[in-house]
């Protein structure tokens, strides 16, 4: 009985040391497995090291990355003078992360934004990606996590306090991550997601627009919107927070509602874009400069339910580039 | 307290310390007890009362059944025991879908009742701790078993941790003799590797696919038949791998506590018809229905039609066992059909099933195509929207042979590594088929091999845990 309980300790013992070696392995591993997060790496490395960060940078999810083209935004700004730094699901929350990570030489953000996120409850971004901020070497600032201690929804704060150990063990998947990634890379000929992790200016990995089949199916999958645009305390609180902490900082801040396939906004009654247009005039008359293109392009200019296709991404970037001339011509 | 939580080693190593170091029968038995109250009391510490309640009615009863003779106030003491367990499950359980039933029912005749809803909490294990005291009572009822006479003994049988909130369900015949002798505790190779296994099965295995079939049975609609499939394989692979990983664990740990839990479940995948399968599937839930229900109702001998209804009725009621639902009367109801066929099928077809019992062709058919039906009935079983489940059906049934995959937002569900980890299981599970279980194999295999399977796996269970924690798919139930 003592031999065998000895020996089944050390089976459990040689269990949890497996264990350990993959929480070891972790920051080697990181770095190394190619996921949708991998942008995220891309980004605050560029950010950290590159010495001539441009004054301007856009923000937002994969709507920006699609639809904003920074090279044709440059035009007004100087050659290449700013980056898209869009990424996969990236939300107010997460663009705050970034926004907090910018260097002085960026002097103006933008930020894409969706009527839909102002009006859902969650401001925490998923715990996966705020891994990849912590694995890329970033750490809040004193007032970004000031901001987040306020929120109604403490995940956010929760997630900024969290010790770098615990978010090494976050990090394990990766894994699957990257496995799935890595399939899906060599199956998916039409997507350049190479591009989607590492380019700066347009990081759009669509090359083709979806079929209707498709369309339909995406579109089924957008929630149901209520009659009323009614914002969520957190979004709002997390948008003002932005806008102070960069303005404190001396940038610029605008944001733009991003462009509404038109099927979407035909599921979608007239008083909520009422509603949303009087919170768009109320955020301006507090002095935060937002731009609303929620109806800006045609079904054409998208690629499927969601993003723009480069005839729409054109179109998005010219008239961005437009509102952020100082006469808005 | 899930077995695989940080806060559940710590209970555990502090209930096994006590009991090496507190050595006296009495004693660890009362340290079992504490430690099985405080297990139950972790998730709502209110419900220790029906346990209480439970446990009490049924002991008394059993010893007044004891103490009595007259088979009229016998049949009037078993009534009490029935009608006071099966009046908290109805009640914790299914006063909702009666409500709902109610209600849908009056609007049909144009009445509007204006009720409010009853949010009642469903009791983690009740209908587990219900079936384990309804079986003592009848037992004792039918002089199969002598009442407990210690009340410790008993409430430990009705609680003990291991098996307490998803089984197996434990018959107090296997049970309570264990507790009349002192318990040897059994840190061996066999109960570590079947926790092991347990383990990875649920949280590589069940966990891993189950983000597929949640996200595809949502909303079923826009997916294709392929999809469909895959999702349906998702859910086949994690309800079994979910369920028998979790009995797998509460086997291992009673045995560590040095007591015996029976097997639930035996390679059920690999059963060729229906009676093979619910003789492989929840073992412990299909033996209680056959002795509780099934044979008091008549069972085989009250002609064959009379035993196609009890056949029926048994497992309409263990559909509804697992859930107040249609959906699990409808999935009971297909599985009872299913058996009625079988049935009347290996009645006119003895000769050929003689024959044919060598045949491998007609062994791997009945194999696939039972494991079709089980892979079907699976669908109403996870789907209660009615809508949503006909839509999976159909895709199901009626493969619409499209290949039109990019493009759907299935990236999102990692399809790649899901189909990683349900080859992962098929090849397991065919292995342990004709090689035996692999915790087995590793207890018995050199200590040096064995440490490095663990590191391997310890270095697996790190990497493929999901991160957020999902509770056992048989603790709603």
């Amino acid at each position: 009985m003592v031999n065998s309980a000895k020996s089944t300790l050390l089976l459990a013992v040689c269990t949890l040391f497996g264990a350990a070696i993959g929480v070891a392995m972790m920051p080697w591993i990181f770095p190394r497995a190619h996921t949708e997060m991998s942008r995220t790496s891309v980004l605050l490395t560029a950010l950290r090291t590159d010495r001539n960060v441009p004054p301007v940078v856009v923000l937002g999810d994969s709507a920006v990355m699609a639809g904003v083209d920074t090279r044709q935004l440059t035009p007004a700004h100087g050659r290449f003078g700013a980056w898209n730094l869009g990424s996969t699901g990236q939300e107010l929350s997460e663009s705050l992360l970034i926004a907090d990570a910018l260097p002085d030489s960026v002097k103006t953000v933008v930020i894409g934004l969706h009527f839909d996120k102002m009006t859902k409850p969650a401001t925490a971004m998923p715990r996966n990606k705020y891994v990849a901020y912590v694995m890329s070497g970033y750490r809040p600032s004193p007032e970004v996590v000031r901001l987040s201690e306020g929120l109604e929804n403490q995940e956010l704060h929760e997630l900024l306090a969290s010790n770098r150990l615990r978010v090494m063990m976050w990090s394990r998947w990766v894994v699957r991550a990257a496995t799935d990634l890595s399939v899906r890379r060599s199956i998916r000929e039409d997507m350049d997601l190479t591009r989607a992790e590492t380019d700066l200016y347009h990081p759009s990995p669509y090359t083709r627009a979806v079929d209707a089949v498709a369309l339909d199916h995406l579109m089924r999958t957008f929630d149901v919107r209520s009659n009323h645009f009614k914002t969520q305390t957190d979004a709002v609180m997390l948008l003002r927070g932005m806008h102070d902490i960069l303005s404190r900082r001396g940038k610029r801040v605008v944001f733009v509602v991003l462009p509404e396939h038109p099927r979407r906004r035909a599921m979608t009654t007239a008083g909520f874009y009422a509603d949303a247009h009087q919170w768009v005039t109320n955020m301006r008359g507090e002095g935060i400069d937002i731009i609303d293109l929620h109806d800006a392009l045609d079904a054409g200019d998208f690629i499927d339910h969601i993003h723009p296709a480069d005839r729409g991404a054109a179109r998005l970037t010219s008239l961005i580039s437009r509102s952020l001339r100082p006469d808005g011509a | 307290m899930l077995f695989h939580s940080v806060a559940f080693f710590v209970f555990f190593a502090i209930t096994v310390s006590l009991l090496l170091v507190l050595r006296k029968h009495s004693t660890q038995k009362n340290v079992l007890l504490v430690a099985s109250t405080i297990f139950y009391m972790w998730w709502n510490p209110a419900f220790i009362v029906l346990i209480a309640y439970s446990t009490i009615i049924d002991y008394r009863i059993a010893l007044r059944l004891e103490r009595t003779e007259r088979e009229r106030t016998r049949k009037a003491l078993l009534l009490v025991s029935l009608v006071s367990n099966l009046a908290l499950l109805a009640f914790f359980k299914y006063s909702g879908f009666l409500q709902d039933n109610l209600m849908f029912a009056f609007r049909q005749f144009g009445y509007e009742p204006n009720w409010a809803d009853l949010h009642i909490i469903l009791p983690v294990g009740i209908s587990f701790y219900t079936f384990e005291a309804l079986s003592y009572t009848i037992d004792v009822y039918r002089r199969r078993i002598e009442p407990c006479r210690s009340f410790r003994d008993f409430s430990l049988f009705i609680t003990f941790f291991p098996k307490l909130v998803a089984g197996p369900i434990v018959r107090a015949a296997d049970f309570l003799p264990q507790l009349e002798r002192p318990a040897k505790m059994r840190f061996d190779r066999g109960a570590f590797f079947l926790f092991l296994r347990g383990l990875v099965k649920k949280v590589i295995i069940a966990d891993g696919v189950a983000g597929f079939a949640d996200v595809v049975f949502r909303d079923p609609t826009g997916w294709n038949s392929l999809v469909i499939w895959m999702g349906a394989l998702c859910f086949y692979v994690q309800i079994y791998c979910d369920f028998s990983g979790y009995s797998e664990m509460a086997i291992a740990i009673a045995r560590m506590l040095g007591y015996e839990l029976s097997p639930n479940f035996d390679r059920p995948y690999f059963a060729g018809n229906p009676s093979e399968f619910w003789r492989k599937w929840h073992i412990s839930l299909s033996t209680w229905l056959r002795d509780y229900l099934y044979i008091p109702l008549g069972g085989n001998r009250s002609g064959p039609l009379r035993s196609m209804w009890n056949l029926m009725l048994t497992m309409l009621i263990g559909g509804l066992w697992h859930g107040a639902s249609w959906n699990f009367v409808l999935w009971g109801g297909l599985h009872g059909m299913a058996l009625i066929v079988h049935r009347i099928w290996s009645t006119v077809t003895v000769r050929f099933r003689e024959r044919a019992a060598s045949n491998v062709f007609y062994v791997v058919a009945s194999v696939l195509a039972m494991q079709y039906f089980v892979l079907l009935t699976w669908i109403p079983f996870r789907i209660t929207n009615t809508s949503n489940m006909l839509v999976a059906l159909k895709k199901f049934v009626f493969v619409d042979f499209s290949l039109h995959l990019t493009d759907m937002g299935l990236g999102k569900l990692s399809p790649f590594s899901t189909a990683m980890l349900l080859a992962l299981f098929f090849a397991l599970h065919a292995y342990s088929r004709w090689r035996g279980g692999l915790d087995v194999q590793l207890s018995r295999t050199r200590l040096g091999a064995a440490a490095a399977v663990c590191i391997v796996t310890g270095m697996l269970l790190f990497l493929l845990w999901p991160s957020s924690e999902a509770p056992f798919i048989y603790f709603q139930f």
